[in-house]
């Protein structure tokens, strides 16, 4: 017997079914000849003789199908066992071969954990922050109600309109409303934050949310004074696991803000809240936030604006169906929550913006509004990145296949086939992907984590839910399969093309060939390119950063410390607390290290924001939005405690108290925009008023320079300073504004802290030093300007090092050739002078190319950037000289390699 | 006529393992060499050895490659596996214990 040899496939997948039905034909078919030529040589005719095989071998269609069947079954059975079997070995080959090369495999493992880790970290924040549904019920069913336009971002209600919509039931199918606000659960001295949710009965019973202990509060809960349990509250999972250590708190008592909760429940640990970005620590109904601010004011208050609503769409319902049913109520609800005693204007101009209502399956995310851009940028970068590191492996790898072509010329020749050693070869390609992948997950959910921290500042916590979860590892992996097949596919090709002949010849011997480019001469282009892009973003990134972080804010932010003090708790009536507060302020003074003290209402980049309408008769051509002012209460002597000059007149003094002519200070802006020519001391300024607010113009007694208010991007708006002394009450507390003597304000927190709490021990502090506020206006940039630049520096040494792989591999490939040359005559200098104009050919290639490719895209960064434009020249000059030296400096160490080059030996060589 | 005698299912096994151990062959081979050899007496169905053959190979007794007959003939050649000549060796001697104590009913007196 001989034997046929067999057909295999490519990668001796099981036979197909026809094959196995052929086959069986084929061998019955064999038997019933044989049979029938043994019967005719007993003398049988050949007709009786086939008639007589076939009786004897039975029914043969039958036979034939039941062959087929016990075929089929021990195919399918041992086919795919087979097959596994032959990937195993490929891959114990394939990692013995990586095994011999420690250097590169490390190397490139190294690269690839990088390259898919950062992908995924990214890809991680991507999706949680701007892909990811609510993880609630009926998510696509869920709408946010906005007023106006799209471009009015406004969502915040009065609790009055928020009644009257729930009251209208037939408009939707559920709605609730809620606020994000902390509380805390300090009982005396330095404020405990936790993060707060407050929001009305319904919220859990429309977002299908079911308590994993106990219950979750509902309407009947929602009473101002509690439900039939009392004042209640629902824990969120992560702070009953950190707080309790999960365990069993139901009945128990909880103090927020000072006033007892019973803990009724705790929600499961994948719900945050409605809004991506943040989550709650605690969560009480609407209605009980009376007993916490320890007024009504939020409840009643027809001003407080404070409230966000999302209504749940009916079934078939669209948002624009459930917005047309709400406008056609609109006017209805104006008028019932109308504030009392409104000027008409104004009153015609209340609710007067048409209801909106907006898709909110992905939750409302303040946080998504501002880093929506930057991570998808991000994201963008780092793929980046990969791209040019494949490019740096694919060129290892294809340098790796022309070492060894030697070794697989020798295989084709004994028999392996082409495809063969391309399936080998990409095993190989697949098992450093999948190492990669495999350290790159734990690059991943640490960088991710890290990276979701940086964003959290001060009382400002940021709240995401990554982690290792099956969107990150199925993402891995599908990176790690995109990435070997880039730079696993062109060397296995490579490899089985291998001719045999190429056994035969030495090596080293190869000339360079025809073409300038070449493959691996692309892949640096590529590398160039991509790096230049980079580059630039990474110093517009930068650069925006620093001029952002070294703007003068107007006043001296280093020395400053801030302390807010909470007097809800004080017991005090609200006609005490200014001489309280006069107090606090003389033992603040008296504090040793304090060098001044002062009050104000507001603190610059506090996030609040008050603003007040001139009425400028005289200014006719000013509209509505330009006669706004920004306000600020203030003590005297603020202004020498934060270290703003005057410009002209005095500062707001002792005289400037109730009963006295109304004082103010303003700034240079305020007086360039309302004052104009003349001089601004003495002038009277009226305001638009209000229910109720005092009619008398303010008299402007002192100029400042501009100083920040809200963040530094904002500069200094008009703002107008008025004395504490001649306004009422604020019930949201002061804050004391302390300057050091030292250099590390932060040191007197403790000091000051004291001295109030010897005033009245029923206070609560957030003490924090002016710089740190301020950075906290700059989280996004910094942020941004960071991991670009660590990308950016990244992609640079990808790309250098790259260009000195494909150089060096060039100048070992000819230095066969390059000896001739400079035995024929050619110097060291002239043979620098070839490699490295190669060198400078793929450098300025790659430039170019990248430059391009920047200006094209440079409108896409734009609105990230601050006090440079996105083709900014002395950017893109810069990120080219880095990138041209670095490139000169990777072709030089070739280039230096083939100068040395003695002739002489490479002409014995054989 | 004579009545050949019909063979159960599991004896044809061993019969084929047997035939088999001399060597490769194909399926008529087989169904010859037992007729052959058993002088005539054992009537092999031919459809009854080719599911032996194929279930055999299926539990991984024979194993099966296509070659070339004497004729120059597409065939489909059997061999046994390491694992057939082991199970050839066990039910060699189970069938002998039977067929003795088998004898030994029949014939006791």
């Amino acid at each position: 017997m001989r034997r046929i040899p067999g057909l295999r496939s490519l990668f001796r997948l099981p036979p197909t079914d026809a094959r196995v039905a052929g086959e069986v034909s084929d061998e019955v078919a064999f038997h019933l000849d044989m049979q029938t030529r043994d019967l005719e040589a007993q003398g049988l005719a050949p007709a009786a003789a086939r008639a007589e095989a076939l009786r004897r071998f039975g029914d043969v269609r039958a036979t034939r199908d039941e062959l087929s069947r016990i075929d089929r079954a021990r195919v399918r059975r041992s086919g795919w066992l087979e097959w596994w079997e032959v990937l195993a070995k490929d891959v114990r080959y394939a990692a013995r071969g990586l095994a011999k090369q420690p250097t590169f495999t490390a190397f490139v493992v190294a690269t690839l954990a990088l390259g898919i880790g950062a992908n995924t970290a990214m890809f991680s924040i991507a999706d949680a922050l701007v892909l990811r549904s609510l993880p609630v019920a009926h998510a696509e069913r869920l709408t946010l109600l906005r007023s106006g336009t799209a471009e009015t971002r406004m969502t915040s209600w009065p609790n009055p309109v928020w009644e009257a919509i729930r009251d209208r039931s037939a408009l939707h199918d559920g709605a609730f409303a809620f606020s994000m606000n902390g509380f805390d659960l300090s009982e005396r001295g330095e404020a405990d934050p936790v993060e707060g949710l407050r929001a009305s009965g319904g919220i859990f019973r429309v977002l299908g949310v079911r308590a994993l202990v106990g219950r979750t509060f509902t309407e009947a809960d929602d009473r101002r004074d509690g439900g039939p349990d009392g004042p209640v509250t629902v824990l969120g999972y992560g702070f009953w696991q950190r707080h309790f250590g999960g365990a069993d708190v139901l009945g128990r008592t909880i103090a927020l803000n000072r006033v007892p909760f019973t803990i009724i429940g705790v929600t499961p640990p994948e719900f945050f809240g409605p809004e991506v970005g943040r989550t709650f620590d605690v969560a009480i109904p609407l209605n009980t936030v009376a007993l916490v601010n320890g007024d009504a004011e939020a409840l009643d208050g027809r001003t407080s604006w404070w409230l966000n609503i999302m209504i749940r769409l009916a079934p078939q319902q669209t948002a624009e169906q459930a917005t047309a049913r709400l406008r056609a109520v609109q006017r209805q609800i104006a008028e019932e929550t109308r504030p009392p005693n409104q000027r008409p204007e104004n009153a015609a101009r209340f609710l007067a913006a048409p209801f909106v209502l907006t898709p909110a399956a992905l939750g409302r995310s303040q946080l998504r509004d501002s880093y929506r851009k930057p991570v998808l940028i991000l994201l963008g970068l780092v793929g980046l990145t990969l791209l040019i590191a494949c490019g740096n492996i694919a060129n290892l790898m294809l340098a790796r296949t022309a070492a060894r072509r030697h070794e697989l010329s020798v295989r084709t020749a004994l028999g392996a086939s082409g495809v063969r050693l391309a399936r080998q070869l990409f095993t190989e390609s697949l098992l450093l992907a999948a190492a990669g992948a495999a350290v790159g997950v734990l690059v991943a959910v640490w960088s991710s984590r890290m990276i979701v921290s940086q964003l959290s500042t001060g009382d400002d916590r940021v709240f995401l839910a990554v982690g290792l979860d099956w969107q990150m590892l199925a993402f891995t992996a599908a990176v790690a399969a995109g990435t070997a097949l880039l730079f696993g596919t062109v060397p296995a090709i490579r490899a089985a093309r291998v001719a045999p002949i190429e056994a035969m010849k030495d090596q080293g011997r190869g000339t360079s060939s025809g073409r300038r480019l070449g493959l691996a001469g692309s892949l640096v282009v590529a590398q160039v390119t991509l790096s230049l892009v980079l580059l630039i973003a990474a110093g517009l990134f930068v650069r925006s950063f620093a001029s952002l972080a070294t703007l003068d804010p107007g006043f001296d932010k280093n020395r400053v410390l801030l302390v807010h003090i909470g007097t809800r708790r004080a017991g005090l009536e609200p006609s005490a607390h200014a001489a309280m507060y006069e107090r606090i302020l003389s033992e603040t003074r008296s504090v040793p290290g304090v060098e001044r003290a002062a009050l104000s209402q507001i603190t610059p980049a506090s996030g609040s924001m008050w603003n007040e309408q001139l009425e400028l008769p005289e200014r006719p051509e000013l509209s509505e939005e330009q006669r706004l002012a920004l306000v600020n209460l203030v003590s005297p002597g603020w202004f020498a405690t934060l270290g703003i000059p005057f410009i002209a007149g005095r500062d707001l003094s002792g005289t400037d108290r109730a009963g006295a002519p109304r004082a103010m200070v303003v700034n240079r802006a305020f007086v360039a925009k309302y004052v104009g020519r003349g001089n601004a001391l003495g002038a009277r300024i009226r305001l638009v008023t209000h229910y109720g607010d005092d009619p008398t113009p303010l008299e402007i007694v002192g100029v400042v320079e501009d100083a920040v208010y809200d963040s530094p991007r904002e500069g200094a708006p008009p703002t107008m300073y008025w004395a504490l002394a001649q306004q009422k009450d604020s019930p949201g507390g002061l804050s004391l504004v302390v300057r050091s003597a030292s250099a590390t304000p932060a040191a007197l927190v403790r000091s000051v802290e004291a001295a109030a709490l010897g005033v009245n021990p029923n206070l609560s502090f957030v003490a924090r030093p002016l710089a740190e506020q301020i950075g906290t206006t700059m989280t996004q940039e910094r942020l941004i300007a960071g991991l670009s630049g660590f990308f950016g520096v990244l992609a640079l040494l990808l790309a250098a090092i790259g260009l000195y792989g494909v150089t060096s591999y060039a100048v070992t490939r000819r230095h066969i050739e390059l000896g001739i040359r400079m035995a024929l005559g050619s110097t060291p200098a002239a043979v620098v002078r070839l490699v490295l104009g190669r060198v400078v050919l793929l450098v300025a290639s790659g430039v170019l190319l990248g430059a391009l490719v920047s200006w094209w895209a440079a409108s896409l960064v734009e609105s990230l950037l601050f006090g440079l434009g996105p083709r900014d020249p002395a950017t893109m000059i810069g990120a080219v000289t880095m990138l041209t030296v670095v490139g000169a400096i990777a072709g030089w160490l070739p280039a230096m390699r083939a100068s040395r080059i003695d002739p002489a030996r490479v002409l014995r060589e054989d | 006529m004579r009545r050949d005698l019909e063979l159960l299912q599991g004896t044809l096994d061993v019969l084929v393992l047997k035939t088999l151990s001399w060597g490769p062959r194909h399926g008529y081979a087989v169904a010859r060499w037992i007729r052959d050899t058993s002088g005539d007496e054992l009537q092999v169905e031919d459809r009854a050895l080719y599911v032996s053959l194929h279930r055999l190979e299926a539990r991984g007794w024979v194993e099966s490659e296509w070659g070339l007959s004497d004729a120059n003939r597409k065939a489909k050649y059997y061999q046994l596996t390491k694992a057939g000549r082991t199970a050839l060796r066990e039910q060699t001697v189970r069938w002998g214990r039977y067929a003795t104590a088998v004898h030994r009913v029949l014939h006791a007196v």
